[in-house]
């Protein structure tokens, strides 16, 4: 049997501005994106600003009526958080060296092999806990178990600063009593769909037949239906050691929201810039997919993928197939505020011509761009812009490139659902 | 309680093989104080705000003190109870 931890940071950005400053320990404190460019939303809120009932998400000034006017507010500083975050990692590395990481709060560790070296499962969690609130000066939950989704299941279970541990045992009197929802992988439209059938918890998940589970859900019914049952063999791997990187994307939450598929366009262009522009630095040589994630102004997350004929490296085949897909996915309900561009599935500089590869035009292309490029390094990467991205001052201004832009895993449940 | 930090001038020996041993600290009236020992080099937080310093637990004329090295700014600090 495998021992399986899941290690979460509790409030992560929010504790990390308590660590940076301890004189707002006893006020609700949040943190945010910059106000001015509308990313006024919350990302993060510490235990007291929680006890207020403050949610990740909201709007700013639906948090200070919460809070009556006492809430402390902070930008959101990502380079801190990802110092404190691999410096965590140092700590857990003390124990094993299989570590995945699920966002940049979260990670799966497998120390089956480690238990005989540093004590049971619990005894290592515990290890886990103690140095880093020591050491760092933050809190971690932690779940144990046998399975990575009932390790990450215990690690929701008792927070902040405490350890869960979820055995064959006892399982089914913990887990199987939790909601549907709480399951990993499990989001709003598949709970919707389960509450049908009159399937609310974990528990009715596992005892439900399979058949009925598949009949819904297509071959996520079997899975959900092993997850509850503790039937999940997957490794924990670091994929970024194994696989090396996966796909290279921006996201962006937008300064207004956008009504018009052509504002969406523009917005799409400056993404898909940045995404091609570190795609031909990366080395990985052209993408056959893309990516793309849409959040409207109820912060709820969609997304869609598609298939690209010809891979490409240039920032106008992505916006394209961007566009399309797009257009496939939302039914404009909402409008929009956030959006994302993506690409993966990389050709690593093999590639296969198709019979009506313009093989002049293509190296045309390849020499244009390589040419925006250098000015680009040489002068700054608003040198040279785009027609379309110039008719809007606040985009001309935004270097999406350069300040790399991070998602915040936590905006979306760190779970985006693709359908 | 609250602590502020008190940034200090420290005389520092860079180890041939790495690492970096203060051995004088400079107090703010110009006062020189030599580090006898140093106990413990670690990271550990500290009560005035930052992240991630660098904590060496030191021996100043019998008395055991902490010292933070705060990496982004290369300074070194101590703390006040204010």
């Amino acid at each position: 049997m495998r021992t399986i931890l899941h290690s979460d940071l509790n409030n992560f950005y929010a504790s990390v501005e308590m660590l940076k400053h301890p004189e707002c320990k006893d006020v609700p404190v949040v943190v945010c994106g910059s106000k001015e460019d509308r990313h006024g939303i919350v990302l993060a809120k510490n235990q007291l600003a929680k006890e207020l009932g403050v949610k990740t998400g909201e709007v700013l000034w639906q948090a200070e009526k919460k809070c009556k006017g006492n809430l402390v507010k902070f930008t959101a500083d990502f380079p801190s958080y990802l110092k404190v975050s691999s410096a965590v990692r140092e700590i857990y590395s003390r124990f094993t060296d299989k570590i995945e990481p699920f966002g940049i709060d979260e990670c799966w560790l497998d120390v089956t092999a480690s238990v005989k070296y540093f004590g049971t499962g619990e005894e290592i969690a515990e290890k886990i806990r103690t140095a880093v609130k020591e050491e760092i000066g933050v809190t971690v939950s932690v779940g144990v178990s046998f399975n990575k989704v009932f390790a990450k299941l215990g690690s929701d279970m008792k927070k902040p600063d405490a350890i869960t541990v979820i055995s064959p045992e006892n399982y089914k009197d913990t887990v199987w009593k939790l909601s549907a929802e709480d399951l990993l992988y499990v989001g709003r439209s598949t709970q919707k769909k389960l509450n049908l059938l009159g399937i609310r918890t974990i528990g009715d998940i596992a005892t439900s037949e399979e058949k009925i589970l598949t009949n819904i859900l297509g071959v996520w019914g079997k899975t959900l239906h092993d997850y509850a049952n503790g039937k999940d063999d997957s490794p924990v791997v670091d994929k970024r050691a194994e696989e090396g990187v996966k796909s290279i994307g921006n996201s962006m939450t937008n300064y207004k929201d956008l009504y018009t598929f052509e504002e969406v366009k523009t917005l799409i262009l400056l993404l898909s810039e940045s995404v091609a522009a570190r795609l031909r630095e990366s080395g990985l040589g052209r993408a056959k997919t893309v990516k793309i994630t849409v959040t409207d102004n109820l912060l709820q997350t969609v997304g869609k993928q598609g298939t690209l004929v010809k891979p490409t490296s240039s920032a106008l085949d992505i916006a394209r197939e961007a566009y399309k897909l797009f257009d496939k996915l939302y039914s404009w309900k909402n409008p929009v505020r956030g959006l994302g561009v993506s690409v993966c599935n990389f050709t690593m500089g093999l590639e296969q011509l198709s019979f009506d590869f313009d093989v002049d035009k293509e190296s045309k292309k390849d020499r244009l761009d390589g040419v925006v490029d250098k000015i680009r390094k040489k002068y700054g990467n608003n040198s040279v812009q785009r027609a379309r991205i110039l008719q809007d001052k606040k985009y001309s201004q935004t270097d999406i490139k350069g300040e790399h832009v991070i998602a915040p895993g936590n905006l979306t449940g760190g779970q985006e659902k693709f359908f | 309680m609250y602590y502020e930090k008190i940034y200090l001038t420290v005389i520092a020996e860079f180890n041939a093989v790495g690492g970096m041993r203060p051995t004088v600290i400079t107090w703010q009236d110009g006062k020189r104080y030599i580090i006898d020992k140093i106990k413990v080099v670690e990271r550990a937080p500290c009560k005035s705000g930052g992240v991630l310093p660098v904590r060496y637990t030191v021996e100043i004329c019998g008395q055991t003190k902490y010292l933070y090295y705060e990496r982004t700014n290369e300074r070194f600090f101590v703390e006040r109870e204010v």
